[in-house]
């Protein structure tokens, strides 16, 4: 090899090496931002303003989306707890569900000489009262129920339930308004008394009402809007 | 055996490549000057093999001696406000085509074994190995 060729060699070695590195060095030359030029600076910030603004009203977008989504969840939520607490109420009201709470348990005893309005009117006084929840001889009185008595037999009867002394009337409600509104001066209590009747009043921390088995269709009565 | 050259450029790249050396910033701008140069001696060194003026210290002693200086003048071009950068980049694109027509005219020449009367005329003319 003659030493034109070992030269051209020698310096071609040089130039790779040279090469390479300017390539390297260029490649991380142009990606620092610090060494562009103002003019393309202008325009990458031109364009990375409008880039930015269309990104800001994508992202106020979908965050008005999320808020309207979240809305929507929220008050659907809250409509569907509002459902569920109304038909508690109603259930309760209508004697549809067990229901336990305070209370007082009125017991006459087998022997006593009473007759359907009495049952009648203790369970008035006892809505009176503000008892929410009544039932006799665990028989739930209900909006419709009614008390009634054979002529024959003598035998009363809670929607059409015959009832059995002795009479157990369980009321829920404040205990101590309870008792207190049967025991008034003049009322139900008083006029038993007159009859030699003498029923046990009780209060109760802790009552259980069973619910009615009763089924309410209402085929005639239409809500007034 | 034209080959041996490629492949010391071949191997030079390689290392350039695995070794991944980053000149600094703000020395980028007179490499890039100095690259010119060496290439612009490269082809020299080719036309003068091929013209018969070749000298081997003469090329290589170019090759670094221009780099060099072509960095250097960059440099201080870049300190006193004149830009001899581009001057530097206008004179070596200028030589370095120049070159390469001459390297193409000769290999044609060649190539047609005849008598070129353009090819081989006054060859120490030019400056020897770039």
């Amino acid at each position: 090899m003659d030493k034109q060729k070992i030269a051209l060699t020698i310096i071609l070695f040089c130039f790779g090496i040279i090469i390479t590195t300017q390539y390297h060095s260029h490649v991380s030359f142009s990606s620092d931002l610090g060494n562009l030029e103002q003019e393309e600076l202008a325009v990458m910030a031109r364009e990375l303003t409008t880039q930015k603004r269309l990104l800001d009203s994508e992202i106020n977008d979908l965050e008005k989306r999320l808020n309207e989504v979240a809305d929507t969840n929220a008050s659907s939520i809250v409509i569907l707890e509002n459902l569920r607490s109304d038909l508690v109420s109603l259930n309760k009201l209508n004697g549809t569900i067990e229901v336990k709470g305070p209370g007082v348990l009125i017991t006459i005893e087998e022997e006593a000489p009473i007759i359907y309005t009495d049952l009648v009117k203790i369970v008035n006084e006892l809505w009176n009262s503000g008892a929410e929840a009544i039932a006799v001889n665990d028989n739930r009185v209900t909006a419709s129920s009614y008390f009634y008595q054979s002529d024959l037999t003598y035998q009363m009867t809670i929607d059409a339930v015959i009832l059995d002394p002795p009479f157990v009337i369980k009321a829920l409600g404040n205990p101590d308004v309870l008792k207190t509104g049967l025991e008034l001066p003049g009322g139900i209590i008083d006029e038993f008394i007159t009859y030699d009747i003498k029923p046990e009043i009780t209060t109760i921390p802790e009552l259980f009402i069973p619910a009615s088995d009763k089924k309410i269709d209402f085929s005639y009565a239409r809500a007034v809007q | 055996m034209w080959i041996i050259p490629f492949i010391g450029l071949f191997i030079g790249a390689a290392i350039g490549y695995l070794l991944n050396i980053e000149i600094p910033a703000h020395l980028v701008k007179y490499f890039s000057v100095a690259f010119l140069a060496a290439l612009d001696t490269i082809f020299g060194g080719i036309k003068s093999i091929q013209v018969g003026t070749f000298e081997p210290v003469f090329l290589i002693t170019g090759f670094f001696t221009n780099m060099a200086v072509a960095g250097l003048f960059a440099y201080i071009g870049d300190g006193i406000g004149v830009d001899l950068y581009l001057a530097a980049v206008f004179a070596f694109g200028i030589r370095i085509f120049g070159n390469i027509s001459k390297i193409r005219r000769n290999l044609i020449c060649k190539y047609y074994k005849k008598e070129c009367s353009r090819c081989n005329a006054n060859p120490c003319e030019d400056d020897k190995n770039g």
